[in-house]
């Protein structure tokens, strides 16, 4: 009896994967490779000394953006330039890189969406990296047209910002 | 014999249970113990007086009404059992039949919950229906991280102390060259980001 159960299971789970690898055909390519957003990274420096030891490379920063990170006590610095940025889109479950650096891999971000959050953010698992070693990591909420900055590593007396910017968010409910 | 006799050969001499040699023996050494003699004549008379007044057997009365009595709760005992007997091999014939459409059912149900894996909203991108809150996890004990809300930059802000400079020497612009080779250009995006 016991083995004419564990016969009739075995062929249940077999139904089951034969049905779940039908409907999966049927749905085509890896959903995981959706693209379900779009995240951007932008990588400034601030300073109180002469900006011209950045290099002629550095671009100025908008009034408004440095204002908006002088009101950040830790941010405050007279002077602020863009290093790079990079734009990549945000898989539904695969990760991705952002590289605002690029070609250089000095400063790096990899994110994974984990998911809509409750409030219409996308959750994202994100990781800093510096010279391929990872820094930092953390789960934020992005919401569009409010940035996570970070406060990184120092560079020719100044400070590194990095400053992660939901661009698009397809995820529904 | 002088040694005392064992309490067993002792209690079989004093019932008169003894032949031979041994009640030879024990009678020798008992004329020496008038005591024992007198508890073995006290015990075979009160033996003697019991079987004078207690006959050896007694019929039971109704002797067939006693015998019926005993079959009818013999059989009161069979009969349950037999019931039961009866009864587990009812169930299992009907369970054999029953089997039958439970297993077509069971497959089915399998089939269905096959067919549901890979629907639903969004089974990759799970909604939180929770707001957790963000945690900033630094692997290098040197380094720490803290994250807080600015509203007035509007803004989530994570500051990391502890990290290593960058050399100076590195040059920290991107460059374009990797995207657009022989452009010349400096791939630097101009695009404002608040």
């Amino acid at each position: 009896m016991t083995k004419t159960l564990g016969l009739f299971s075995a062929f249940c789970l077999q139904l089951a994967a034969l049905s779940t690898s039908v409907f999966a055909d049927e749905g085509g390519a890896d959903r995981g490779k959706e693209v379900v957003g779009k995240v951007k990274a932008t990588l400034y420096v601030g300073t109180d000394a002469d900006p011209s030891t950045l290099g002629d490379k550095v671009v100025a920063v908008d009034e408004a953006t440095a204002k908006k990170l002088r009101s950040i006590q830790k941010m405050n610095f007279k002077h602020y330039r863009k290093l790079g940025a990079d734009t990549q889109p945000v898989y539904r479950s695969y990760e991705n890189w952002l590289m605002p650096l690029k070609p250089s891999e000095e400063i790096l971000l990899s994110f994974e969406s984990r998911g809509r959050s409750s409030d219409g953010g996308l959750r994202l698992d994100l990781e800093l990296w510096q010279h391929r070693r990872k820094v930092m990591k953390s789960d934020p909420v992005l919401q569009r047209g409010r940035p996570l900055l970070i406060l990184g590593p120092k560079w020719r007396g100044g400070t590194l910002i990095i400053a992660v910017e939901l661009i698009e968010n397809s995820l529904k409910k | 014999m002088k040694t005392k006799p064992d309490e067993t050969t002792l209690t079989l001499w004093m019932d008169g249970e003894l032949e031979g040699d041994e009640l030879t023996r024990i009678e020798a050494w008992a004329q020496d113990h008038p005591e024992i003699l007198a508890e073995r004549d006290a015990v075979q008379a009160m033996s003697a007086n019991i079987r004078g007044n207690i006959p050896a057997s007694i019929e039971p009365p109704y002797p067939k009404f006693f015998n019926q009595h005993i079959l009818r709760h013999i059989d009161d005992e069979v009969i349950p059992a037999a019931i039961e007997q009866q009864k587990g091999s009812f169930f299992q014939q009907f369970g054999r039949w029953l089997a039958i459409p439970v297993a077509a059912g069971a497959m089915a149900v399998c089939f269905y919950l096959g067919t549901q894996v890979g629907e639903g909203p969004d089974p990759t991108t799970p909604v939180y229906t929770v707001s957790a809150t963000p945690t900033v996890y630094t692997p290098d004990g040197g380094v720490s991280g803290a994250m807080f809300d600015s509203e007035d930059a509007g803004a989530t802000v994570i500051v990391l102390e502890g990290l290593e400079d960058i050399p100076d020497d590195l040059e920290m612009v991107g460059e374009p060259s990797s995207q657009r080779p022989g452009s010349g250009a400096v791939m630097v995006n101009t695009e404002l980001v608040f």
